[in-house]
């Protein structure tokens, strides 16, 4: 069918593109890439229904010259100011089918109920940000749409991940049901001594990865991220300096529980190893 | 003048777009600090950008391959996303006058009733029972009123506003007393049990919608 839109009289869109007015951290106004400037200078002068707009948009990726996804992102919020509901009900639509790829890949480690929960949630957050006239968010995914997508999916995935497995665990009645517990039991050291580290310092990236997936699998996230920032990352532990971002500050914790939970992580690591699973594991 | 909560919500926001703009792949300690140097607009948020950048670099080691299976295409969950999105515009658009009715709001659209009712699922009778405002708003389920405000394309405060003013007569209406009678109302399980409109299917999927939406409520009291 085809849209009611198509079917009215046509209105030109004023050209030139409405300048973007949020500012990068060094002050600078953002600007478009060239290829998107020079598609706005296009695409522009055309009314909504035309077909050498519309019709490339349908065709999407393949397309002979695909409108870039921060030209849809211009479009739409200009439509939106103008009151073009039927063009933008079609072009969100359009628009949610390009990023649905992008979304089920980004997504694809949730359980099913989380994973629509999660898509839905970040492609509310991108049209939400593209709709709100009021503020200059919607902006940036006129410079870099996919790294705006990215970073939702990012945002939302954390969040669900550690839903997903915090429920998990009570679905599975552990006993350590709380947000801190983990399948290993508590190991508290005095010593300065890292055994952790002894046991990393010469692995390469593939073992070590695969060392992190099953660390993932039996401690709580927030330590597993903790030896990802100091043996992946290369995170300083703790500083006097109190304007140094050391692990401690950032993850809010003293030092010593950052060596507590080093320890458990090595006692978990020494069965993997002992088991003999590390070398299929990586 | 000092800085808002919001303020600093825009602003870590922005660093963290910034932040995954400038890297193909989640930085290290080392690139972190180096990026952190070059903006010291952000040095209030560096525990918080830190922390996302840890957190970025240990999902990329966490998450299934690229060789991973990619779960298919559902088309009801991008036909939820499409609505979600619809509603989000109708919110953020400019602010319309009160509705007078949702009929006269549909003629000035050059819209026909009978296509609105079927967008928001209802039969062209409980549409209209609603525009005169002839079922208790308390008991229209909010799924419903939802999607009536989508198909009308009005938010749903809109709506709801528009829902709890005083029951209508019919416009042609005549009547012979001195004082004009008063329209009665009633629930709107009542008018979907009485509705001659409805298939057995619509029917049963209404019933459902407001037993869902009762549980919500029971359970959210």
């Amino acid at each position: 069918m085809i849209p009611r839109w198509r079917r009215d009289s046509p209105r030109l869109l004023e050209p030139p593109p409405r300048p973007l007015q949020s500012r990068t951290s060094a002050g600078e106004v953002y600007r478009r890439l060239p290829e998107v400037e020079a598609q706005l200078d296009e695409l522009l002068h055309f009314p909504t229904h035309n077909p050498a707009l519309t019709t490339r948009i349908e065709a999407g990726n393949v397309a002979p010259e695909p409108v870039r996804m921060e030209a849809c992102a211009y479009f739409l919020r200009e439509w939106h100011r103008k009151g073009e509901t039927d063009a933008c009900a079609w072009l969100e639509t359009q628009m949610i089918g390009q990023m649905d790829g992008s979304l089920r890949r980004n997504l694809r480690a949730l359980d099913d109920l989380r994973r629509d929960d999660a898509y839905l949630e970040v492609s509310y957050r991108v049209l939400r940000a593209l709709y709100d006239l009021d503020r200059d968010a919607g902006e940036y995914y006129q410079v870099a749409f996919w790294s705006g997508v990215k970073r939702r999916c990012n945002d939302v995935y954390d969040a669900a991940y550690a839903k997903q497995r915090k429920e998990g665990r009570m679905r599975a009645a552990d006993p350590r049901d709380r947000d801190d517990a983990d399948d290993v039991p508590q190991v508290f050291v005095d010593a300065d001594a890292d055994p952790l580290h002894a046991l990393v310092k010469d692995a390469d990236t593939a073992w070590f990865d695969a060392a992190l997936r099953y660390l993932g699998t039996k401690m709580e996230p927030r330590r597993v991220q903790a030896v990802s920032m100091r043996y992946r990352d290369g995170y300083t532990q703790y500083s006097s300096n109190p304007d140094d971002v050391t692990m401690c500050s950032v993850l809010n914790v003293t030092d010593r529980t950052l060596r507590n939970w080093f320890a458990q992580a090595h006692t978990v690591l020494r069965g993997w190893i002992e088991e003999g699973n590390h070398e299929q594991d990586a | 003048m000092s800085k808002t909560p919001d303020d600093e919500s825009r602003t870590l926001d922005a660093a963290l777009d910034e932040l995954v703009y400038s890297f193909d792949g989640a930085p290290n300690a080392a690139q972190l600090l180096a990026w952190l140097r070059e903006r010291p607009l952000y040095a209030p948020y560096r525990d918080e950008i830190a922390g996302y950048a840890a957190r970025w670099s240990l999902r990329a080691v966490l998450q299934p391959g690229p060789a991973s299976p990619i779960p298919a295409y559902d088309p009801a969950l991008v036909a939820r996303a499409v609505a979600a999105a619809a509603q989000v515009r109708i919110e953020t658009a400019p602010r319309h006058a009160p509705l007078r009715t949702i009929t006269e709001w549909l003629r000035e659209m050059g819209r026909p009733p009978a296509e609105a009712a079927r967008q928001a699922g209802v039969s062209v009778s409980l549409f209209a029972q609603l525009d005169r405002r002839l079922i208790d708003a308390e008991t229209i389920p909010p799924t419903v009123v939802a999607r009536l405000a989508a198909a009308i394309e009005r938010s749903v405060a809109d709506v709801r506003e528009y829902l709890v003013g005083g029951a209508m007569l019919p416009a042609a209406a005549q009547y012979r007393a001195a004082a004009p009678p008063t329209a009665r109302t009633h629930s709107f399980a009542d008018a979907v049990r009485d509705d001659p409109m409805l298939s057995a299917a619509e029917r049963g999927a209404l019933v459902a919608l407001i037993a869902a939406d009762q549980t919500d409520a029971d359970g959210a009291g």
